[in-house]
């Protein structure tokens, strides 16, 4: 937390977006009991009229053990993300959650027809790590982050070849079209909004809004 | 399971609480039964249940102590539902701290010679098959301040659809029966230990299991691929007895006799916490215990899926059985079609004939959200009906309505306000739904019912005949246990369509999901399947399927035979998809010796007469084909509506001239189970040579279905070292 405290820019000290991300995931899943109907990326009633569910889907989790890893990687991810200088809570919120869950969304309605329900933070979750790693690699230009980043790839393409890693539980099987989606979402944001990094925070606020009019 | 408790009179204030409340009845489970004007009823102590999934096939074992805590002997008569396609293999009795193994003999002479030993004061057991609703069984005596421990094993196929595995273990009381549980009061508790143990051998890659009603379960993969699950009610279990080991029983449960009743005080606090032990993160050991609730109500069905890689291919199986080279063998071929079955876009007409009768009561909840959920799938192109029935059929809509927000919304509202009451006219409810079609669209009925028919024509014939007169498939969801599966699904089979079994512990949106998948996509039609020798040295004979005529999306095909000899067979699949002919073929061999599955001997005979019983359904009782289920059902040892399952003492077989093939059987069936078991996982695939399917076998992931995002513990690993990195890389700056 010292670290946290001691950001240049001051605010926020701690991260509250990543926080409330994680608390309205879980208060969803308790309230909700899981993934209610109502919220679920569900492809015919999308193509009816319900946009709400291109990223509600990706809040809701299946079952306990769906919601205890992704609500794990979100708070990681999450912090390291809205805490650091080419991050931001703006940013977080606005391209990382909003952007790719929509472009996830978007990806299944137009390349996976076939794709009916979905649900489940993991493909923005990919965005995240791709933003994330990518982003530290520029900052940085250490090439660990240009490896963590593979090796997330690598996880991607294991579990295409073999299926998830120690997967137990879920009712719906893992969609690897959706975390490749994802992953490409937050390699666009990574190398797109570099630019406004250095810039204090209420203006990269303002800076993020206006990416999305 | 239930031993009800009902004639208590707190359980009996309840009853009349909720039904004051307007609140629908408790669902029913089973259990030790206790006559509505007796007394006090026994204790179900302990329940074991292990099952074991391998080569297309699952073995349950169930293993119970029934307790006395009354000064008088007693009767204790268990019940519970029937399961799918199950042949009940084994009843073993403890006689004196040794296990005996129960024989099949004909009903009625089995009841005579268990009311005679009763009466003569000498130990007895008896397993009867209540038609398709329940198996019951009556243990005396029960002593006076003492226990019996008796063992129940059923062998049933386990199959997949669309990549999904499903394993039940019934133990909600359907509530078909009225007469019996207007006589019969069940006490549905385990008040000692319980515990449900299935072990999933395959060489298959399965990517995950889950038990959607038993969260608390604690799933676990080994290092040689299998899976475990494990679930229990965190109180200390007694071990059981293996097989034919009397002298290991434990003994306090060994002789019947000698025991204290005792029931457990932990057993008392019924606010003990509700299952609070998710399961195990992804690859950690399992616990020792997940701890469910103490004690444990037996009303709950377990049920638990499987989901098979996406990457396993379509396939044929065999396993056989063929101790004998010059023998007669069995076999059991299990086909997982891959074929080009391509989505249906044009507009179709939905008719949904739903049961609202009294016996759908602890079912009516379930019924209404898989009907909004299939609502909710309908397109802009189709159009609906609703008819429900009781003792009288009824449309809800007026005539088809075309599929627009509102409407569904308005039907949906009806579907939630559905009360469960009356009689069941299965026979009217069906005709309306029926007749309602327009013979200018394509369309089908979506019936949902547990197929209880006692009101208006109770006739299978008339059924059939029914369904066979109108050009449309029939689409037959049934609802929990005890269903008249032996009506619904030769009727369903016979329109062409295809009946899914539903339990209230099933993952509803996903059944929803596997029948949409279904009837949103060709199908192969006209399906015919054969099998021939490819030389002078195999014979193959007696093979037996269900009458499966139109092959849908994920489905299997399973059929068992014998055969004699060796050497290669050629196997062909033929139908029509869209009219246009196709066929797979392919060719692999029998062994000329086979001793890893002698299961498979009882798994055909119980083929053998669900074919006769479907016979006698159809075309009313016949002594011939009645003497040809007992003949079946007494050579193999299994339990079926006419023959029932006897234990007396041992000397008293001797005496009243009753052959012990049973137990013999049993004991080269624990034999072979015991080696497998120390043997690795073997591959049961036939065609790896000459592969039958050249498309993969449909899942749900990729093609229709649902999807979800995991990032599972290597991902969230990765997200830690990434925070910790980034934190570590940003101290210098802070600094």
């Amino acid at each position: 937390m010292r670290v946290l405290r001691a950001l240049p820019h001051g605010w926020p000290r701690l991260p509250w977006v990543t926080l409330g991300l994680a608390a309205l995931c879980l208060a969803l899943f308790a309230g909700l009991s899981g993934a209610p109907a109502a919220l679920v990326y569900d492809r015919a009633a999308i193509l009816d009229g319900e946009a709400w569910r291109l990223l509600t889907g990706h809040l809701v989790h299946l079952d306990r053990h769906h919601l205890t890893y992704n609500v794990g990687a979100l708070l990681a991810l999450g912090t390291a993300y809205e805490t650091a200088r080419f991050g931001g809570p703006a940013r977080l919120l606005l391209a990382i959650v909003g952007g790719g869950a929509a472009f996830v969304s978007i990806t299944l309605l137009t390349a996976f027809p076939g794709t009916q329900l979905y649900c489940g933070l993991s493909a923005v979750l990919n965005t995240l790590y791709a933003a994330l790693t990518l982003g530290l690699w520029r900052e940085t230009r250490r090439p660990l982050w240009l490896l963590a980043f593979a090796a997330d790839l690598g996880k991607l393409a294991f579990e295409a070849a073999f299926g998830s890693i120690f997967s137990a539980g879920l009712a719906w099987p893992p969609h690897l079209g959706a975390h490749v989606a994802g992953l490409a979402a937050g390699c666009a944001i990574a190398f797109r909004g570099f630019e406004f990094s250095a810039r204090p925070a209420y203006i990269r606020l303002a800076g993020a809004t206006r990416l999305w009019r | 399971m239930i031993i009800r408790m009902m004639a208590r009179p707190a359980a009996a204030l309840a009853l009349g609480a909720a039904i004051a409340l307007g609140a629908g009845l408790p669902a029913e489970a089973a259990g030790l039964l206790t006559p509505r004007n007796g007394g006090p009823a026994l204790d179900l102590r302990d329940q074991h249940v292990d099952v074991v999934v391998e080569d297309g096939y699952a073995v349950t074992t169930i293993e119970q102590v029934f307790a006395n805590p009354l000064a008088t002997d007693e009767e204790a008569i268990y019940s519970f539902p029937v399961p799918l396609a199950a042949a009940v293999s084994e009843f073993t009795y403890w006689i004196d701290g040794n296990p005996v193994t129960a024989e099949v003999l004909e009903k009625q002479e089995a009841r005579r010679i268990y009311e005679g030993e009763k009466q003569a004061g000498r130990e007895t057991g008896l397993t009867e098959q209540d038609g398709h609703k329940t198996f019951d069984i009556a243990v005396w005596p029960v002593r006076a301040n003492a226990d019996v421990r008796i063992r129940l094993a059923y062998i049933q196929p386990a199959g997949l659809e669309t990549g999904i595995g499903r394993y039940v273990y019934p133990l909600e009381e359907g509530g078909v029966d009225e007469a019996k549980l207007a006589f019969w009061t069940a006490n549905e508790t385990v008040s000692g230990a319980f515990s449900f143990d299935l072990h999933m051998r395959t060489d298959y890659t399965i990517e995950a299991l889950r038990l959607p009603k038993h969260p608390g379960a604690a799933i676990t993969q080994e290092a040689d691929g299998s899976w475990r699950v494990h679930l229990d009610n965190g109180m200390a279990a007694a071990p059981p007895a293996p097989a034919g080991d009397a002298a290991s029983a434990p003994a306090s449960l060994a002789p019947a006799n000698a025991a204290p009743a005792t029931t457990p005080a932990s057993a008392t606090p019924a606010a003990a916490p509700a299952s609070t032990a998710a399961a195990p993160a992804d690859g950690a050991e399992a616990p020792a215990s997940a701890a469910a609730q103490q004690p444990f109500r037996l009303d709950t069905d377990i049920v638990v899926y499987w989901r098979e890689a996406a990457s396993e291919p379509a396939r044929v199986d065999m396993v056989a059985y063929k101790p004998d080279a010059s023998g007669r063998g069995t076999f059991m071929l299990t086909l997982t079609p891959g074929m080009d079955l391509k989505p249906i876009t044009e507009g179709r007409d939905w008719v949904f004939v739903l049961d609202r009768s009294g016996s759908m009561g602890g079912k009516i909840g379930t019924l209404s959200e898989g009907v909004s959920r299939a609502l909710g799938k309908l397109r802009p192109e189709d159009r609906f009906r609703i008819v429900y029935f009781n003792d009288q059929a009824e449309e809800l809509t007026h005539g088809f309505t075309p599929v627009t927000r509102e409407a569904v919304e308005q039907a949906v509202a009806w579907a939630r306000q559905v009360q469960a009451e009356g009689g069941t006219d299965l026979y009217a409810g069906l005709k309306m739904g029926l007749d309602a079609l327009d013979a200018d669209r394509t369309g089908a009925v979506i019936l949902v019912t547990d197929g209880e028919a006692n009101v208006g024509n109770t006739e299978t014939r008339d059924f059939l005949k029914l369904t066979q007169a109108k050009d449309v498939r029939l689409f037959t969801a049934i609802m929990g246990n005890s269903a008249n599966t032996p009506l619904l699904q030769p009727m369903t089979l016979a329109s062409g369509g295809f009946a899914v079994s539903v339990s209230n512990s099933d993952d509803i949106v996903g059944v929803l999901l596997d029948a949409t998948s279904k009837v949103t996509h060709e199908a192969l039609h006209g399906v015919k399947l054969a099998i021939d020798p490819a030389g002078a040295s195999l014979r193959i004979d007696d093979i037996r399927r269900d009458d499966i005529r139109t092959l849908y999306r994920g489905e299997q095909l399973v059929l068992f035979g014998h055969y004699w000899g060796d050497g290669d067979a050629a196997l062909k699949l033929t139908g029509a998809i869209s009219g246009k002919p196709v066929s797979f073929d392919t060719r692999f061999a029998f062994p000329a010796t086979a001793t890893r599955d002698p299961e498979l001997e009882r798994l055909w005979a119980f083929a053998e007469i669900e074919q006769q019983l479907q016979k006698i359904a159809l075309f009313g009782e016949d002594a011939d084909v009645e003497l040809s289920v007992v003949d079946t059902s007494k050579a193999y040892g299994i339990l079926s509506p006419y023959t029932s399952m006897l234990v007396v003492r041992d000397e008293r077989f001797q005496e009243l001239a009753i052959g012990r093939a049973n137990r013999d059987r049993l004991a080269a069936e624990t034999t072979a189970r015991e080696t497998r078991a120390g043997q690795p996982v073997q591959s049961v695939r036939a065609d790896r040579g000459q592969p039958m399917f050249s498309s993969p076998a449909p899942r749900h992931s990729g093609g229709s279905g649902g999807g979800s995002g995991d990032f599972g513990l290597p991902g969230l690993l990765l997200a830690l070292l990434v925070l910790a990195g980034a934190l570590r890389a940003r101290r210098p700056a802070a600094a």
